[in-house]
């Protein structure tokens, strides 16, 4: 200082001095404001996530903003509010990459990686780990009819979340269009996970359920109702229709309200694959329509349950109940009832085999030339008289007749007609 | 003699320093919210002190914590156990939490369908409650500027 005063005077060491101080001050003030500023600026990035968090989606993107205006190079603060689905956000990046640190740039690549991989771009820039793996399937799903994929990830380098949502979001598009129902659970399970509460997590949750092995019909309710918007969950039920199981199908329409039913859903809906066929003989006789009868008839008949085919029948027009007449009277061996519907036929002439005797039986076989197994109208007789039914087995087409001590004519009758006789002795 | 003198000056000082610290972090701790019931045993008004400097990555499964879900008020305080850690896989089962292919011992029975596995995020923990009203089961994913500290114990 001393050597200052000599070579300089008093007053210009002074000024030097002031000048210096001066300088320090600012310095200081400059340093003191950005540490201010940086303050503030986590303080926002801060509110910002604890608001998005609580589900105020308006103050954290204020937040964001905020924090963004602040510090406008500090990578922390600008990348959580750049929108990726903007297209200058590319040139704001890059400007961005140019100003920042180097030791700053890896955050800046990474989100500049996903704004290109989300239009299909290569990243042009490096990223490591699970975010890598993540990017290429992003890029690969940018087309519209992208075939879905199982993501991959790096064991030690866990994945950048916004990227992880991007990516699972893109496999669940993919698999929605091509329809591939193990592909949309496997990207709809994780996004449920990660956000219950998003705008989209109630009909995650529908798929999830509809699409599950083993479906619980009331929490399948519980899903369906959890969309408040009739119209969208009309349309995702139907879309689901077409790839739950067909087990699920009538608990899937049970959510349709019936007066927004399409006509086929009606069907399914009175015809539910897990309702016993009676209580489904109910549900149609309430309010029958002729799709349900019908479909209703065929199963009746399948399951030999003539008695419920008859209730049903008599709901139907009379010109639709000749056919199922038929198929009534074939599946009851009504021989006589066939005959009055379709006329004599050369298919329903009886045919008789020989009657065989032997250890105290006679038997014979008796069908019609098309197959059919008269259960009606046969009346066997033995040395003049009817023979008692208990002394009567028939297993199929075969008639055994237990003669007992009876030495006389055996006669096969149908109607007054004898179709067959024979002397038998036991 | 003086080198010594100013030594042991400022040993004191770092020491005071330290102490401070420690007291500080000593007295951090967080009030359980009125009407609070998504632990068991955890009783409204009550204190509990937390290590709120604790890093992130020290963090474990299992540990109890204490973290915000909203802006700074008491009211959004909330409580609960590490369920799983960045990179960890999670998946529901039956209503079970899978953590790497094993169940969470503070899963329960959740209110969620079947889901395939999700990888967990970095910076990013999910956690579980005994109620389920405040955790990840209702909230997704909590980040890590969410966590207030971790606690030595809940009940």
């Amino acid at each position: 200082m001393r050597i200052l005063i000599e070579r300089l005077g008093l007053r210009t060491t002074g000024i030097i001095l002031m000048v210096v101080a001066a300088a320090l001050l600012v310095i200081a003030l400059l340093v003191a404001w950005n540490a201010v500023a940086r303050w503030q600026a986590i303080a926002a990035l801060s509110g910002a996530q604890l608001a998005r968090l609580g589900g105020d989606e308006q103050s954290a993107r204020r937040d964001l903003r905020e924090a963004g205006d602040d510090l406008p190079t500090l990578p922390t603060t600008v990348l959580p509010g750049v929108d990726l689905g903007d297209e200058s956000a590319a040139g704001r990046l890059e400007s961005l990459r140019a100003r920042v640190p180097a030791r700053d740039r890896h955050d800046v690549d990474t989100v500049l990686a996903l704004h290109r991989a989300l239009r299909g771009q290569d990243a042009g820039v490096e990223v490591a780990g699970s975010d890598a793996t993540l990017l290429t399937a992003i890029r690969l799903t940018a087309k519209a009819d992208a075939a879905p994929a199982k993501l991959t990830y790096d064991a030690d380098l866990p994945p950048h979340v916004a990227i992880l949502q991007a990516a699972l979001q893109r496999q669940f598009r993919a698999a929605w269009v091509a329809g591939d129902g193990e592909a949309i659970r496997r990207s709809a399970g994780p996004l449920l996970l990660m956000a219950p509460t998003a705008p989209d997590a109630p009909r995650l949750r529908l798929i999830l359920t509809a699409l599950s092995p083993t479906v619980d019909a009331s929490v399948l309710h519980a899903a369906g109702g959890a969309i408040g918007n009739l119209d969208e969950r009309l349309a995702l039920i139907r879309a689901l229709l077409r790839l739950a199981p067909v087990k699920t199908h009538d608990q899937l329409i049970s959510l349709i309200p019936p007066e927004r039913q399409l006509p086929e859903e009606q069907e399914a809906a009175l015809l539910g694959t897990s309702t016993p066929l009676d209580q489904q003989v109910q549900k149609v006789m309430a309010s029958p329509t002729p799709a349900a009868l019908r479909a209703l008839l065929d199963r009746a008949l399948q399951a030999g349950r003539t008695d419920l085919a008859k209730q049903v029948l008599a709901k139907l027009p009379a010109d639709a109940q000749q056919p199922v007449l038929v198929q009534l009277a074939t599946a009851d061996g009504d021989l006589d009832t066939l005959i009055h519907l379709l006329g004599e036929q050369p298919e329903l002439q009886l045919r008789i085999s020989p009657v065989v005797v032997a250890g105290g039986h006679a038997a014979f076989h008796v069908a019609t030339a098309s197959g059919l197994v008269p259960r009606t109208g046969i009346q066997i007789r033995l040395a003049g008289k009817d023979v008692d039914p208990a002394r009567l087995q028939r297993l199929a087409s075969l008639v055994v007749v237990d003669l007992g001590a009876t030495t006389g004519a055996l006669e096969v009758r149908y109607g007054q007609k004898v179709v067959a006789s024979a002397q038998v002795t036991p | 003699m003086e080198a010594f003198r100013q030594a042991a000056f400022y040993a004191i000082v770092v020491a005071l320093v330290y102490g401070v610290l420690k007291l500080v972090q000593y007295l951090d701790i967080v009030h359980v919210p009125e009407n609070y019931g998504d632990i068991n045993g955890l009783e409204p008004y009550s204190s509990y002190r937390i290590d709120g400097g604790l890093p992130f990555t020290q963090l474990r499964a299992g540990d109890a914590i204490c973290y915000r879900l909203g802006p700074e008020t008491e009211r959004a305080v909330q409580f609960g156990w590490i369920a799983a850690l960045p990179g960890d896989d999670i998946a529901v089962s039956d209503g079970t939490l899978q953590v790497n292919g094993t169940p969470s011992p503070h899963s329960g029975k959740l209110p969620i369908p079947d889901c395939a596995a999700l990888r967990i995020p970095a910076q990013h923990l999910y956690v579980l409650s005994d109620g389920h009203q405040a955790d990840s089961v209702a909230h997704g994913l909590i980040p890590a500027i969410a966590v207030r500290g971790r606690l030595a114990r809940l009940p």
